[in-house]
């Protein structure tokens, strides 16, 4: 005879000795792709009800870390584009800069050391979510890329690419002028 | 190789992903070359300065509320019993659901409206909302906004014999969201903790003008019968 709470209190056990110790890193990535607590905590917790009646699958993953990166990542993305649709909002993406400004005022920030964090936050925040996502995971948090091609599922010149494009999108939007400097305003 | 060609290179040689003569070849030009190496000391000091953005910590016990929710939330999808149906939505979801609408009660900054399980309905008093002890049941919260509303706070406060479920204990709970243009449904998983009556109290918040949603809940004794079959079963 099967004892439904005692398996109910084994399995909860044991989904939560496997995913326990990557939740911080969970929450941590997730606050990267959405700079937000809550939606931080939202998604992670989606995350889990989500992998819970996937206890077997999990169990048999030889790296989980990536693993989980690659779930919540997928579930960021779609989250995302679902609730573009469903709202109807249009998020602002970044404009076209009007000419490429080489050695530009995020330049000379970073020359002489005085790039702010709220500076490169805002320009951060300017990627879109799939440019977001993956200099979080890449540059930030040090996945390889190696490890990307099986965690967003693209071939590596691909994902060499996508991480140039974003990486040029934040340094061009860095390398603008900062809107509340007056004194850079030509008159 | 020109310094522009050098520079195309920066990235991959960060990235470790640079051959070892490629990388030599890189290093020789950068010893020599002022103006490259104060590229490389630029892209150096971005990507340590991403690396130290700040993360706001979750709040306390979040990772242990989060484990209770998902698998209360796999306990309910296995339930035999169809209404005893805990929702597989997390809580905090701040991304409302947004609807159409966007009718105005004269004077005020937010008509409110609740659904429960049913169509919607104007408030005119606090309907009545029961369950049995033990049982999750989704009351849904529906709130019309005449245009898209940052900065709304959001609060709940539970009568002592619920909880919304994966908040154990907490009969108070407020955050902050959005709110979309129309109709934004938020949903609760209300757990009937023990028997009694209550009222669930909503409040809505936003520049300085605020407005009340209740509920009254009522928790019966479960159902001895199905308690029974479930005893029987293990």
């Amino acid at each position: 005879m099967v004892n439904l709470w005692s398996n109910s209190a084994y399995n909860k056990n044991r989904f939560e000795n496997l995913v326990s110790p990557h939740i911080d890193h969970l929450y941590r990535l997730s606050y990267r792709f959405t700079g937000s607590r809550e939606d931080s905590e939202d998604l992670v917790q989606d995350l889990l009800v989500k992998l819970y009646p996937r206890l077997e699958e999990i169990e048999a993953i030889e790296k989980l870390k990536p693993w989980l990166a690659q779930v919540l990542y997928r579930l960021f993305i779609d989250r995302t584009r679902q609730h573009k649709r469903s709202v109807l909002s249009v998020v602002e993406d970044s404009m076209e800069p009007d000419s490429q400004l080489d050695g530009g005022a995020g330049t000379e920030e970073l020359a002489a050391g005085t790039l702010t964090r709220e500076r490169l936050q805002e320009s951060f925040a300017v990627l879109n979510e799939d440019q977001r996502a993956l200099l979080s995971l890449h540059d930030i948090e040090g996945y390889t890329l190696a490890e990307l091609v099986d965690v967003l599922d693209v071939p590596l010149g691909t994902l060499k690419s996508r991480l140039n494009r974003s990486r040029a999108k934040l340094r061009e939007h860095l390398s603008r002028e900062p809107f509340v400097e007056n004194q850079r305003v030509n008159r | 190789m020109s310094c522009t060609n050098h520079q195309d290179l920066f990235d991959e040689y960060l990235d470790g992903d640079l051959g070892e003569s490629q990388s030599a070849q890189l290093l020789s030009h950068i010893e020599a070359c002022g103006a490259c190496q104060t590229k490389l000391e630029q892209l150096l000091v971005l990507r340590n300065a991403l690396r130290q953005m700040p993360v706001e910590p979750a709040r306390a016990g979040f990772a242990q509320a989060a484990l209770r929710q998902a698998r209360l939330a796999h306990a309910a999808e296995k339930s035999p019993n169809p209404q005893a149906t805990g929702s597989r939505e997390p809580f905090f979801r701040h991304w409302f659901v947004a609807g159409f609408g966007g009718a105005m009660a004269a004077g005020l900054a937010l008509w409110a409206v609740f659904t429960l399980i049913g169509p919607v309905q104007p408030i005119s008093e606090p309907p009545m909302f029961k369950l049995a002890v033990l049982e999750t049941r989704d009351v849904n919260l529906a709130i019309n906004v005449p245009e898209d509303m940052d900065g709304v706070t959001l609060t709940v406060e539970l009568p002592e014999n619920f909880e919304i479920s994966g908040y154990h204990g907490k009969q108070q709970l407020a955050w902050q969201t959005r709110l979309k243009k129309g109709r934004n449904v938020l949903t609760l998983p209300v757990v009937a903790m023990k028997q009694g009556q209550g009222q669930l109290v909503a409040r809505v918040a936003h520049n300085q003008k605020s407005k009340l949603l209740r509920v009254n809940l009522q928790a019966n004794p479960a159902d001895k019968t199905s308690l029974m079959a479930i005893d029987l079963k293990a």
